[in-house]
Order: C-alpha cells, then structure tokens, then sequence
C-alpha cells in the first residue's frame, strides 16, 4: 500500500498534464450528463412549479353578461380567499397596427378587480410593472415582441363598437373596427401560464388596468364575461366547481357546456404542455444519454493513453519486485483519486452550465432560471463518475499488462515507402504495441466526437428543412383560410381559380368519421382547381372514391396496412373503403387532429358526419401558388370567401408535435458544442501523450540528420494523419447516425423523412479538425523535439 | 553515390583532418553550481584514423564527442569536421553536416523501436533524400556485412545486446560518413558482444573508415589505432599508438 501511494504520488508530480486533461474529459462528459439530467427533471416540473408559483386561475366561468360574472364571484369569494379571486372582460380591440388576420390570436383582457386579479393574480413580470393607470397596459411577452414595445412605450388601439361587433360576426368579411381608443402606455411584460402553451407562439395576450377597462367598456363590445380563483386544493376546486355550476344554472354559460368549467391547469391544456415538455425532457435525457456513451468511451480511452505514458516505469518496477498485485493496488488507488476530482469536476461543470437548462418551452415556463444545483443528481453523478473510473482504470491496467510487445502492422509497412516524415508520423500513429494505445484510443475518440457532430448537424439540418416546408408534415399548399358560408359564393370562387396565381385550390371538408369500434377526425378533399393531395408517407393518394388515406396512429390502433379494407360509418350506414396509404393528418379551423381519416368528398357525404363544436372541423379553402404568383392579390381575391382570415402557411402552420420538434434544436447544438469540446481534449491529450513518448524517437531522428523543423513536423504529420482518420471515418458515420435517427424522428410525428446533409458544415468540420489538429500538435511540438539531444540520447 | 556495393571510407591520407577541434569550451548550467566539462579542449584527427577518447567519469569526452556531432555546440573555440567549420552553424544547418559527414553509435543503442532492423538502417539514408530503393539495398547489404542480415524483419526488441549495437553501426553506416563516432558502444554489451563490435570496429579501420570513440575501457581503447586521454576538460595526453600497442 505504501508503494502504491509513492507510485500514485510520482505518477501526480510526472504525469499531473495528462492527468488534468483526463480530468477535463471526465469531466465534461459527467458534467454534461448531469446538467442534462438535471435539466431534464426541472423541465418535467417547470410548468407545475410556474402554475404554483404564479397561482394562475384554475378554476373559472365564462358567461354572456357582468350580472352573472359578478354572481359567481361573489360566490367564488365566500369560499376563496378574496385575493385570489378576479373578474374580466374580453374587449374587441386590438392594436391598430394589427393586421386583421392575426386577431384569432390576441386576447384583450379587461381586468375589473383591484388587483389583476383574473387572469393572473400573481404575475410574472418580465420587465416593468403592472397596469394601474387609467391609460396603463401591459402586454405578454409575445405580444410586446410582435408589436416590438417595452415598457414606456405607446399602442394605438381600434375597437369594434357592439354594432359593429355584431354585424362582425354575421358576417366577418365585414368587419370594421369603428372605435378609435388611443394611445394606451405599456407598463410592463408579463408572462402568463397560458403563454406555456406548445403552440403559444401566436398568443398575444394585452391586459388592462381595471380603470382603462371600465373606461373601454361602454365603448366597445364585451366578448365574453369571466369570473374565476386561484384554489389550491384540488379537491376543494372540484366541489367548488359543483356549486357553481348549480348556483349559476348550465345554461347560462356560453359555449359547449363541457366548458363550463375548464380546469386550465388539470386537464387539457396542461396535457398539451407536458406533451411538448415530455419532448424536450426525451431530449435532454437523450443529450445525457449521448454525453454519458461519450464518457464510457472517451474516459477508459483516456486512461489508456495516460497509463501508455507511465508505460515505462513498469519494466523498471518489475525488477524492483513490483507485482501485478502492487499495480492492480496503485492503479485502483491512483484511479480512485482522478475519479473523485473528475467527480468534482463534473458536479462543478454541471452547475457551471445549469443556466443552459431546461430549454424550449419548459425554458419559458421556468420560474427561476439560472444557476441550479440537483444536488441528488450531483451526487449520483459523482458517484457514477468515480466508479467509471475505477472500472476503466481496472481495465486498462489489466488489458496493459498484457500487451507489452512492439507488433510490426501492414500499414505501418505501407506508410515507411512515403518520405521520412510522414513515414515517421505514420508509424508513430499505427505501430503496434504500447503507442497503439495511444494512436487507437485517440482516434477512437475523435472519431466518436466527429461523428456526434455529424449527427447533430445531420439532424439539425433536416430539422429546418422540414420545420421550413409545412408540405412535409401535412400542408403542401400555401395559403388555407376559414370558409364562414355554408359554401362559398361561386363568382368568388370561381374568381379566385380563374387567377394565374393559383396554380390549385381545393375545399377540404372537415368532420368525424367511424373506423371499425371508434370514432376519428376526417378530412374530405373536394377539388375545385387542379390537383391538391395531402402528404402521402407511404403508399399513394387518393385517386378514386372508395378508397381511404388513414394517419399512421389510425393504422396502428386498427392495426391495418395499406390494401386492407375498413368497415366506416355510423351504424345501419356503414360501408367499406380500401386503405391505400398512410397521410399526414390534416388540420382543419382550429381543430388539429394526429388521429385522422382522408377520403374524397363523395365518401365523405356517404360516410362522414359534421362536427358539433364549431371550431373543430368545418370547412377550409386551401390555395398552392402558380411559381411567381402575386401573394397578396391572391390573397384579396382569396378574402372575399375567408373574410380575411386566410393564412400564409409558410408563416403560421405549425402543429404543435412540429413546434415541440423545433424547441429541442438546442439539444443537438449543445451535442455539436460538446462534441467539439471532447475532440480538443481528445487531441490535445493523444497528441501530448505521443509527443512525450515520442521524445526521444525524435532526438534519435535528429541525430541521424534531420532537421528541427523536419522533427516536429513528424509531429504536424502526425496530428493531420490522426485528424484525417477521425475525419473520414466518424463523419460518414455520423450522417448515417443522424440519418437513422431523424428517420425515427420523422416516423414519430408523422411527417415525411426528408433528410439534409449539412456538407457546408461537414466541410467546415473536416477542416477544423484537421487544423485544430495540426496547430495542437504544432504547439506540442516545439516541446517535444529535444533542444539538447546528446543529453536525451545518453539519459536512457 | 552509388550505394550498389557496402563500401567503407578510402584509404587514409595522414594529414588529411577529418577533425579538429581547437581551444573548446563547454558549461553546462546547474541549479547548484555550473559544470565545467571541457577547459580548452584541442584535438585533430586525420582521414582513417581510429581515435579512442579515454579518461575518467566527467572529463568531458562525451561532451567533446557531442561537439563533433554537432549534437551540441561548444561555448568558446572551433570545431570543423570535414573542413566544414561547425561553430556558428544553425540546427538545421548541423543536421545536414551529419547527414553528409557523421554516423553515431550510442551506448545504449538508440533505435527506433517501432521500426524493423532494415528501416532502422534505410532510415538514415531516407532523411538525407535518398531513394529507397537504393537505401534498402545499401541498407541489406550492411546488415549482411554485419552479420544480422537475417534480422533484417525483425524489431530491434528481438534482438540481443550485441546484435542492437551491430545494427546500431550499420545504422551509422548508412550514409557512407566520412566520420564514425562511438559513444561508449560497449558499455551496454556483454564481454563477448563487447568483443564482437570492437572487432567490427577494427575492420572498419582497416577498410579505411574515420573512426572516434569514447570510452573509459582501456580494452576498448586498446583496439583503436592512437589513444586521446583527458582530464578535467582538457585533452592531457594526444599520443599516436599502433593498435594492439
């Protein structure tokens, strides 16, 4: 034992370079691991904790009058602390700089209690402070970064007078906001739970102080009166809902009456955000999984390499009578000690980069970004880290003490016919023996990293070109807008396909239809110009009625292949219709549906039933542009059937399992950014590690006539070889891996797999590695060939 | 150059100098005090000559030796080997003095483990631009003047003590230099693998080879042809012997 430790304390004041960089490998490949794990269990709570934090409402009536609002909140306030009780109003306003199609996505909220009471009662503010003047405002952070103002800052606002509103809603082509409100000030940025929301991107939210709300409500139309609590309990908040419900009467709610109460934070909004958490969690754990393979083959590589530099010693320790016991002992002893400080390092690291995480949506929903430590995850972390380097230790030692010969290899053979100095390089890199472990573990390593990037590149590049091209994941036209008649007029329409803009338009008829036991969405394709088909994933499209295009969740819970034939309709109406491929689900009004049916417009009337709620099907107009087309005359021409409320799909279709796909880019960044990391320790730990053994070949070279420069050039050699090998191997491998993996990817969010090679990057990877390579070796070079050689030479 | 045939220097000229060294100085800087390893040395040595360097631990003949490799660079003084004057000469420009002029043999051998016997010998010749080809055939011809041409596959790992030395000196061969230089080449052999390269070395000689070794065995300079003996710095004692004497 006492040998051991001299060995461990020698081995710390001749080896301590190599031992701080396999530290730093361990390190940063424990403290990504950890800080991802880490993120990813503060991702899964962020929203709770955020909806706790902020005590949101969760409980709420929304109903056609103030007389009502005002009964339910004296009936919230006898059971509710009063603080956390509230009342408001939509108003139709909006920003006048709004364009009329975007106003689907705005809320004005006019608070009517002291506090802001109902929509939050304790904020989140961003930046500034709450609405309290009679001209205050203040604004979500998505809406302050739509209409780009902070707080300070001035909104012009219009509004729809109740006439106005009214004649706005028998006919929404009409709509004009005839009320001038003025400037209101923009006191602070709020961000509100319903904010976390997967496809919140467009959920502009304008709060109003209670005294501008009283002041806009004779003025403009009241949409719809809410009154509503924060309740801790969640059972308290059922019985709750119970007497309001009996108190106030069903019937004298608005909408469906399963909406009377609407648990904004138990049910399906939550449900939706802890989706897309899940997502970005899976990609945390994902990027913890990759960081921790990383660890498992860089560290027992490293260790390999910094054992093949102490090589030496052994000879000379075995003739002292050092036994393979003594060297199972000082190698625990000596792993032990660089497995606590990589331990340290990672625990170190991991909340170094803690403010990293979580990331996407779980980001927003964070209610106290920064600096985190998971002390649990800390500690197992450390722990798993020691113990790696304790096993990788034992086996490097024992695998070390059996390769103890010099092997002449083939390529070795083959690279002594180039000059002297590649040749020297190359040898340095492939001979066998000892330095094979060096040469092996380096390249192994930076293959492995390359090959991270790759993939990362692979999967980041295929991620912008689906999330870039809405034909990939169920949209392959460009603009799609509401048909509010029953059908729309036909000079309009037939106006619209007359224009040498459109190239193809289609109705696509929204509703529900029975597949064998259960009852799924579906969407009717009616041609009216040219061809539009959905996105076919595999076999092909419709092109015949009695045929069906079911989504790949359809045909897995029927458990059906394309070819099969399904049983569809209500019953005593049913009929049969021939699958002949898989679809991307198509989304109609507001309804998205990821279980859904495609078939014509005549199997539709045959099979099909409309929607009872009137934002989930409906009908829809979609238009695919001539190349070269006028946008916004289609557009006019396309308004007069949509009211206005068409959208430019490019600009705002994204379904939610594509917007969760785009918030986890930072996942592979994070991959490319450690990756790259790995591979400058890697480098500078194999190229150090060779430079130092290989001193003395080079003094040996010198004395037999080459020059100085010529000696570290063996080296530059050698750090390019290396790099080329890394290169040639781990990228090929890596967009291979990135392909595999955005393969399963696409299959899991039904879009079409589409992959990108990033070759601009994967060039720029290729000569970076190589350069980093050879300006590493570059720099371990002037140390490493010998400035006094006869003292070299004789020092054996 | 042909390389076709293994060989050896020409015949020895008398005044001819392949070395000299005149009035040298050389400290080394310690932490505790400075080494003062040659005082104004002085040495000359003529084409074909076998000098042997002897003289007690620390007088300074390996640092003396270093010095005519252009291995290290003296203080104060001139050195030229082959009339090619060393002192002022950069690292590169050393490097190319012994590729043309000097072929060392180490104590403890030096060879590039990773490399076979042969590659060890083409090594040389391939630094200093030649072809391999040549080189190779050069370099298989020394090893069967050697007596190891059957290892010419083999690592020098495989090798036994006196057989590393005799590759060694092939290895210092491979160039055809004007001057071959020893460092102590048997004191890491046994008597019998000592024998053998001293052997070697006197038929080297007597093929006409420049040879300076550096030993602190009288057997070892007993077989050179004139014996330099230094004390403290200095060469003390420049004597001419036949060898054998």
């Amino acid at each position: 034992m006492a040998a051991a430790l001299l060995w461990a304390r020698a081995n710390l004041r001749s080896q301590w370079r190599s031992a701080v960089l396999v530290v730093l490998i361990a390190g940063l490949c424990g403290g990504v691991a950890m800080a991802a794990i880490a993120g990813a269990r503060r991702t899964s709570t962020s929203f709770s904790r955020f909806v706790r934090a902020t005590k949101d409402v969760n409980i709420f009536v929304a109903v056609p009058d103030r007389a009502t609002a005002d009964l339910s909140t004296q009936l919230l306030r006898r059971t509710v602390d009063p603080q956390y009780v509230g009342e408001a109003v939509f108003l139709a306003t909006r920003p006048a700089t709004m364009d009329k199609s975007e106003e689907f996505n705005l809320g004005v909220i006019g608070n009517l209690t002291s506090t802001v009471g109902l929509t939050v009662v304790v904020p989140k503010v961003i930046a500034g402070g709450l609405p309290v003047g009679e001209r205050d405002v203040a604004v979500n952070d998505l809406a302050a970064r739509r209409f780009r103002v902070g707080p300070g800052d001035h909104l012009d606002m219009v509004g729809y007078s109740p006439k106005a509103h009214e004649s706005c809603l028998a006919d929404p082509s009409a709509c004009v906001a005839d009320v001038a409100l003025g400037e209101v000030t923009v006191t602070g940025i709020l961000r509100l739970p319903g904010d976390i929301s997967p496809e919140a991107a467009d959920s502009l939210t304008i709060e109003l102080s209670p005294a501008l709300t009283e002041l806009w409500i004779p003025l403009v139309a009241s949409e719809t009166w809410l009154s509503g609590a924060w309740v801790d309990l969640p059972d308290t908040r059922a019985d709750l809902g119970v007497a309001l419900t009996n108190a106030i009467g069903a019937d004298r709610v608005t909408g469906d009456a399963a909406d009377v109460f609407l648990e904004t934070n138990g049910e399906s909004d939550p449900e939706r955000v802890q989706g897309a958490l899940g997502v970005e969690r899976n990609g945390l754990l994902i990027l913890a999984l990759l960081a921790g393979v990383a660890g498992l083959v860089a560290v027992p590589q490293a260790l390999a390499r910094h054992r093949a530099s102490a090589a030496r010693e052994d000879d000379r320790l075995r003739a002292l009578g050092w036994i393979r016991r003594n060297q199972r002992q000082a190698g625990a002893m000596w792993s032990a000690l660089l497995g606590l400080t990589a331990g340290l390092v990672a625990g170190t690291a991991a909340i170094a980069i803690s403010p990293l995480f979580p990331i996407g949506l779980a980001r927003r929903a964070e209610p106290s970004p920064g600096v985190d430590a998971d002390w649990p995850v800390l500690l197992v972390g450390a722990l798993l880290t020691v113990l790696v380097m304790l096993g990788a230790g034992d086996l490097v030692g024992s695998g070390h003490q059996r390769v103890q010969t010099e092997r002449q290899g083939r390529v070795a053979r083959i690279l002594s016919a180039s000059r002297p100095v590649p040749a020297t390089a190359g040898r340095f890199l492939l001979d066998g023996g000892r330095m094979s472990a060096v040469a092996r573990t380096t390249v192994t390593s930076a293959v492995f990293a390359v090959a991270m990037i790759a993939c990362a590149a692979t999967v980041i590049r295929s991620q912008d070109h689906l999330i870039s091209r809405p034909a990939l994941f169920g949209a392959p036209w460009d603009l799609q807008g509401k048909v509010f008649e029953a059908a729309p007029g036909p000079g309009a329409l037939a106006d619209l396909n007359q224009d040498s803009g459109v190239a193809a338009s289609a109705l696509l008829i929204g509703g529900r239809l029975a597949v064998d036991d259960g009852e799924i969405g579906a969407v009717a394709f009616e041609q009216l110009k040219g061809s539009i088909q959905p996105t076919i994933l595999s076999g092909r499209t419709l092109l015949n009625d009695g045929e069906i295009v079911l989504s790949p969740s359809v045909m897995d819970t029927h458990h059906l292949r394309v070819g099969d034939v399904v049983v569809v309709g209500p019953a005593g109406a049913t009929g049969t219709l021939i699958v002949v491929g898989t679809g991307v689900p198509v989304s109609v009004g507001s309804y998205t549906s990821d279980v859904g049916a495609i078939m014509t417009s005549s199997d539709f009337e045959l099979f099909g039933t409309a929607t009872t709620i009137d934002n989930e099907g409906g009908s829809e107009l979609v238009v695919r542009l001539a190349p070269g087309a006028d946008l916004d005359a289609v557009r006019s021409l396309m308004a007069r059937i949509t009211g206005g409320f068409e959208r430019v799909i490019s600009d705002s279709f994204r379904p939610a399992r594509i917007s969760n796909i785009g918030r986890v880019r930072s996942v592979p960044q994070i991959v490319e950014l450690f990756a790259g990391l790995l591979i400058l320790l890697v480098l500078l730990h194999g190229l150090a590690t060779v430079a130092g053994r290989r001193r003395h070949d080079l003094g040996v070279l010198r004395a037999l006539g080459m020059r100085p420069e010529e000696a570290r050039h063996v080296l530059w050699w050698h750090g390019g070889i290396l790099a080329v090998l890394a290169v040639a191997i781990g990228l090929p491998v890596g967009v291979v891996g990135g392909r595999l993996l955005w393969h399963t990817v696409t299959s899991s969010v039904d879009s079409v797999y589409s992959p990108r090679a990033p070759w601009a990057l994967l060039v720029a990877v290729a000569v970076g590695v190589l350069a980093l390579s050879i300006v590493i070796a570059a720099a371990l070079s002037r140390r490493a060939v010998p400035h006094s050689i006869s003292r070299l030479l004789r020092s054996e | 150059m042909t390389i076709s045939e293994p060989t050896l220097a020409s015949q020895p000229v008398a005044r001819d100098l392949v070395v000299s060294v005149n009035q040298v100085y050389r400290t080394f800087e310690q932490d505790t005090a400075p080494i003062r390893a040659l005082r104004g040395a002085d040495l000359e040595i003529g084409r074909g000559e076998f000098v042997a360097v002897m003289g007690p631990s620390g007088c300074g003949k390996s640092t003396l030796l270093n010095i005519v490799a252009g291995l290290d660079v003296p203080d104060e003084g001139d050195v030229s080997v082959a009339g090619e004057p060393l002192v002022g000469k950069t690292e590169s420009e050393l490097a190319v003095m012994r590729r043309r002029h000097v072929g060392i043999v180490f104590q403890f051998f030096n060879l590039l483990e990773g490399m076979t016997a042969l590659e060890n010998v083409v090594m040389p010749a391939l630094i200093a631009g030649r072809k391999r080809k040549p080189a190779e055939t050069r370099g298989r011809d020394l090893l069967d003047l050697l007596g190891i041409g059957d290892k010419a596959k083999q690592s020098p790992a495989a090798l036994s003590g006196g057989q590393r030395q005799r590759l060694a000196i092939a290895r210092a061969l491979a160039n055809e230099p004007t001057l071959l230089l020893a460092d102590e080449p048997t004191g890491a052999l046994d008597s019998e693998g000592g024998e053998e390269v001293l052997e070697l070395f006197a038929r080297l000689h007597t093929g006409g080879q420049t040879i300076l070794l550096v030993t602190h065995d009288h057997l070892v300079a007993d077989a050179a042809q004139r014996l330099v003996r230094m004390r403290d710095g200095r060469v003390v004692d420049d004597g001419r012997r036949s060898p054998g004497a």
